[in-house]
């Protein structure tokens, strides 16, 4: 029944599954594999042709288990099949060897283990800085996963891009409606969004909150490719402004708020005070354009009536067409922002009209990115210095080893088994060191979303999934790898000296030493690295913690209020009840000063609107000049403990009756009034109809926007007076509470209560200590600190052991040669001057080339830094005078020994 | 059969006066019955699915077939290799005489055990 020289006509089905059966064929026992083949194909094809190529294959995979469960797959089965029909010797060699190298990868395995429960601490040791090395690796991975390299869940998430615009100024921003108009019409988009984000509060049974949610156009949620878990996306008309209001829920409030109930649709919730009807549901794990946001409510936006082109207020998504990549995408944009230049000169004549194109995750990254790196490549050196470290400790167990292995090879063992018995030995503790690891990231992981900033977790909470375990199990195999073959070869290159010597004691360790010095001075660069990386970010947090911010958060106490426009009707009613506010908490107990903002300082850009200068009349929107506007009641100021420079701040004589005033801040006035009196000039909104305002008082800068930028230019202007001197006052404010306690939040209770009396049907959310706020810009650059500074320490004990290790291994080696000098007279303190000298010599040449790649790094990372220079004296003064004390206490011991060598001792012994 | 070779044969051992079927071998040999000159394994598997709804294993319709080749319950015939099976051949099974007398014999076994008792259970009808 054998095949013989029979050629098989070859079909479709076997070509497709040819390779897995043809390979299955040779392990299956011959008086039926062709006809049990042969049914499995005949088979396969016509489940196929029935149900579907997955059905198929899911087919196929169970007959595979049938046929090993029935004992027709076994490994002899192909050894006694060729056995039996003379099949070519060199398959039956191959699988026996297979079958004896496993065994002997058995073995191996077994042996390393007991070598390792024999000598404990080493063992503890290595597993202990593996368990450091791959641990933080696998922690570190895990957060760069999830910002970085994990796919987006939106369907195909590489034809998803960002467009941001610029028209004047140094940063990047959205784009305004009638631009996202005309981006629309290109054809290199499939379809084009645009979202911003909103807190709007929800009044709920679970207490009333603001939900971070984002208002979107109708085209942006089904250009993600998500579909809702139930329900529908918002359509033009309920984006049309004045529609009934609509929301879709995410997952987790649907969740929380309806508990995951599936009939909710069309029932409604009340947001922002107005009856909001749930239209759908989206599916969990998805997440946009970041993992807060919890619902999304249609962009009021009509076609009909666009806003000017200089309100640049939409961040805007658009899915590429297929078979489009960016560069055309970005061509297609530079030929319509040269075609809109032309046509709209009042707009753009003055500063051009720009755009940047980027796939959706770079641009969401942006931010991100840089400090990721800088742990990854800091995390990084630590593994490469954890195997520098491990690599030594094996060099010196293989050194000990040299003579049981020149031993064995005298007798006939092989070169490549003595290596892959050392390599057995290493892979055993990475293994072990990395199942710690994986202990460490699974506590890492539950910490983690307590511990890391806002800022990270946006992107969703790290976990500990497949991905990562792939990666440890990576970085495990490739730490075996480095760690383990270099003093695998090095032993038995020493081995091979011991052969030849009598003396085979102290010679066979000598070819390493070189080795074991190169390592430590490479332990030693690598520690100045992270230690100089560390110093850096240390230095740059004290600076952004020193910067002082303009305003003074301790014992503020902030609530959002946000009154529904069936209860303040008019501009009128919402001036006049923020005025009320202030009066009642004025005086109220424990409470210094008080006042609304509409913004709060440090939480991101505002609003900039184009102004217009008294006297420097603007031909267009392209020349007028812009700043960023605040709208603040009179004890704003107080509540923040602004500093006023000049004039005076507002107080109840401005009112919508008396003459439109404004506060600017230091920056505005340089900007437009550098070397003159600003106060008593005027300016006003860029309308032609809106009234001039005179400046009466000029305050300190404020830092805005986070603390490492620089205050902007930035007005003040009256609440009171806004809605006719500048656009609108705003209906929803930040109430600023100045309190003596440490804690404002204490008072938060009594302070919402205080204002329901004036008027119950205001929304009085998510009270905060404005310090809180404040930290929470720094909390990034903290948490990047805190990590570099754990690396560096481990980095530093490691380095110091390595050293401490190598000398003590020196020490030894060179007993007998100390002894020698010792019996004819040498000075004690000169052997012990000698041993620090080369412990010295070692860790200087480490600091050297560690300083240079330190610094060559800051400088690659530099803007990731605040206010400080890429070789800052500071931080490598620091490094040098650290590095070089752990240069001198590392060798103490292994010296002092060397000092007290006994001379006869140290002949004998030898 | 046009497209069989010549290749055919039994194991041809019978070591039993009363020859039985166990329930699979049953099964197995009523569809070796039912399909004639197309019985072979993965047609009977089809058989068997068809019939009772039970999606059996090759690797266990091949393991049977081998014992009642060895008990001498089934013969076979090669047939001529085919295009659908990537130039494989089929082995068509058909009963032996012994092999009819032990299902003879089983189904004898079960209607007596079966005879007098109120089962309830009413015989499915054939598709």
């Amino acid at each position: 029944m054998s095949d013989g020289g029979r050629r098989r006509p070859e079909s479709p089905e076997s070509e497709q599954r040819g390779g897995l059966l043809a390979y299955l064929e040779r392990w299956l026992p011959d008086p039926q594999r062709e006809f049990l083949v042969g049914d499995l194909i005949e088979s396969f094809h016509q489940q196929r042709n029935d149900r579907g190529p997955w059905r198929a294959r899911w087919w196929l995979g169970k007959e595979i288990i049938g046929l090993i469960r029935h004992g027709w797959l076994r490994p002899s089965n192909g050894r006694l099949r060729s056995q039996e029909h003379g099949m070519s010797q060199a398959k039956t060699s191959l699988s026996e060897a297979a079958a004896e190298w496993t065994q002997t990868l058995f073995r191996d395995l077994r042996v390393a283990v007991r070598r390792w429960c024999k000598a404990p601490t080493s063992a503890a040791v290595v597993m202990a800085t593996l368990t450091l090395g791959i641990g933080f690796n696998t922690l570190v991975f895990m957060l760069a996963d999830l910002v970085l390299f994990r796919p987006a869940s939106f369907h195909q998430p590489h034809r998803l891009v960002s467009i941001e615009t610029n028209t004047g100024g140094s940063s990047w921003y959205g784009a305004s409606e009638p631009e996202l108009v005309d981006l629309e019409q290109l054809d290199v988009f499939e379809a084009v969004g645009a979202w911003t984000g909103a807190r709007l509060p929800l009044k709920s049974e679970r207490g009333d909150r603001r939900l971070e949610m984002t208002r979107v156009t109708e085209d942006m949620l089904p250009l993600m490719g998500t579909t809702p878990l139930f329900g529908r996306f918002p359509d033009a008309k309920e984006g049309l402004p004045g529609a009934d209001p609509v929301i879709v829920l995410s997952h987790g409030l649907w969740q929380r708020e309806m508990g995951g109930r599936r009939d909710v649709l069309g029932e409604t919730m009340d947001v922002a005070g107005r009856a909001t009807q749930i239209i759908g549901v989206m599916p969990a794990g998805f997440h946009f354009p970041d993992s807060q946001t919890q619902a999304w409510v249609p962009l009021p936006f009509n076609r009909n009536d666009l806003w000017t082109r200089n309100n640049h207020y939409l961040n805007v998504i658009a899915r590429l067409a297929a078979d489009v990549d960016v560069e055309q995408a970005r061509s297609a944009l530079a030929v319509l922002t040269g075609q809109s230049a032309g046509a709209y000169p009042e707009y753009y004549a003055e500063h051009g009209y720009r755009t940047q194109t980027h796939t959706l995750r770079r641009a969401q990254t942006a931010n991100e990115r840089m400090p990721m790196m800088i742990l990854l490549t800091s995390v990084g050196l630590l593994l490469l210095l954890t195997c520098a470290n491990v690599a030594n400790i094996q060099l010196g167990r293989g050194a000990s080893r040299g003579r049981e292995i020149a031993v064995r090879r005298a007798l006939g063992a092989s070169t490549d088994r003595l290596i892959a018995e050392q390599m057995a030995d290493a892979l055993v503790i990475a293994v072990a060191g990395g199942l710690c690891a994986l202990g460490l990231a699974s506590l890492g992981a539950r910490l983690m979303p307590v511990y890391l900033p806002e800022r990270l977790l946006r992107f969703g909470v790290p976990t500990l999934d497949l991905r990562v375990l792939g990666f440890t199990l990576g970085v495990t195999l490739l730490a075996t790898l480095t760690f383990g073959l270099w003093p695998a070869i090095r032993s038995l290159v020493s081995a091979g000296h011991a052969a030849g010597s009598a003396n085979a004691g102290v010679r066979y360790a000598s070819p390493s030493r070189g080795l074991r010095s190169a390592l430590v001075i490479g332990q030693m660069a690598l520690a100045c690295v992270l230690l100089v990386g560390c110093g850096m970010t240390v230095r740059s947090l004290f600076n952004l913690i020193q910067v002082d911010p303009g305003f003074s958060p301790e014992g503020v106490l902030v609530i959002d209020a946000a009154p529904p426009a069936t209860v303040l009707d008019s501009p009128e009613r919402v001036v006049d009840y923020y005025r009320e506010v202030e009066s009642e908490l004025a005086g109220m107990a424990g409470v210094s000063a008080a006042g609304s903002l509409a913004r709060l300082p440090m939480t991101g850009l505002g609003n900039i609107w184009s102004i217009e200068i008294e006297d420097r009349p603007a031909a267009s929107f392209a020349d007028a000049s812009a700043a960023q506007v605040q709208q603040a009641t009179p004890g704003a100021f107080a509540a923040l403990d602004m500093t006023l420079l000049r004039g005076r701040l507002f107080d109840a004589r401005d009112t919508a009756a008396s003459e439109p005033v404004v506060v600017i801040n230091a920056s505005f006035a340089d900007a437009f009034w550098q070397g003159e009196d600003a106060l008593g000039k005027r300016f006003r909104v860029y309308s032609e109809d809106a009234p001039f305002m005179r400046v009466v008082g000029v305050v300190a800068n404020l830092r805005d926007d986070s603390l490492d930028r620089e205050g902007r230019s930035q007005w003040y202007v009256p609440h009171a007076q806004a809605f006719q001197s500048a656009h609108f006052s705003p209906r929803e404010m930040r109430i600023l509470v100045r309190t003596n306690l440490d804690t404002p939040t204490d008072l938060a209770s009594a302070v919402i209560e205080r204002l329901q009396g004036l008027n119950p049907g205001v929304l009085l959310v998510d009270p905060v200590n404005l310090p809180d706020t404040v930290a929470s810009s720094l909390s990034l650059p903290r948490q990047m600190a805190l990590w570099l500074a754990v690396f560096a320490v481990v980095a530093l004990l490691l380095a110091g052991l390595g050293l401490y290790g190598v000398l003590s291994f020196l020490v030894t080696v060179r007993k007998s040669e100390i002894g020698i000098r010792m019996a004819l007279g040498a000075d004690p303190g000169k052997i012990l001057a000698r041993v620090l000298t080369e412990g010295l010599a070692l860790c200087a040449a480490g600091l050297l080339l560690g300083l240079g790649l330190g610094v060559a790094l800051s400088q690659l990372a530099s803007d990731f830094f605040f206010e400080i220079e890429p070789a800052d004296p500071q931080v490598l003064g620091a490094t040098l005078v650290i590095l070089l004390t752990m240069g001198v206490l590392a060798p103490l011991a292994p010296a002092r020994r060397a000092g007290r060598t006994d001379p006869c001792v140290a002949l004998r012994d030898d | 059969m046009k497209d069989r070779a010549k290749l055919s044969g039994s194991s041809g051992f019978s070591g039993t006066a009363n020859p039985r079927l166990s329930d699979f071998e049953l099964i197995l040999v009523l569809a070796v019955m039912r399909l004639e000159s197309e019985a072979y394994g993965a047609e009977m598997a089809r058989e068997i699915q068809r019939r009772t709804g039970r999606d059996v294993a090759l690797g266990a319709i091949y393991k049977t077939l081998d014992r009642l080749e060895i008990k001498g319950y089934l013969d076979f015939e090669i047939g001529a290799p085919r295009e659908e099976r990537g130039g494989r051949r089929r082995k068509h099974y058909r009963p032996t005489a012994l092999g009819r007398r032990a299902l003879e014999r089983t189904l004898q076994d079960l209607d007596a055990m079966r005879q007098g008792l109120r089962l309830d259970v009413a015989p499915v009808a054939s598709p």
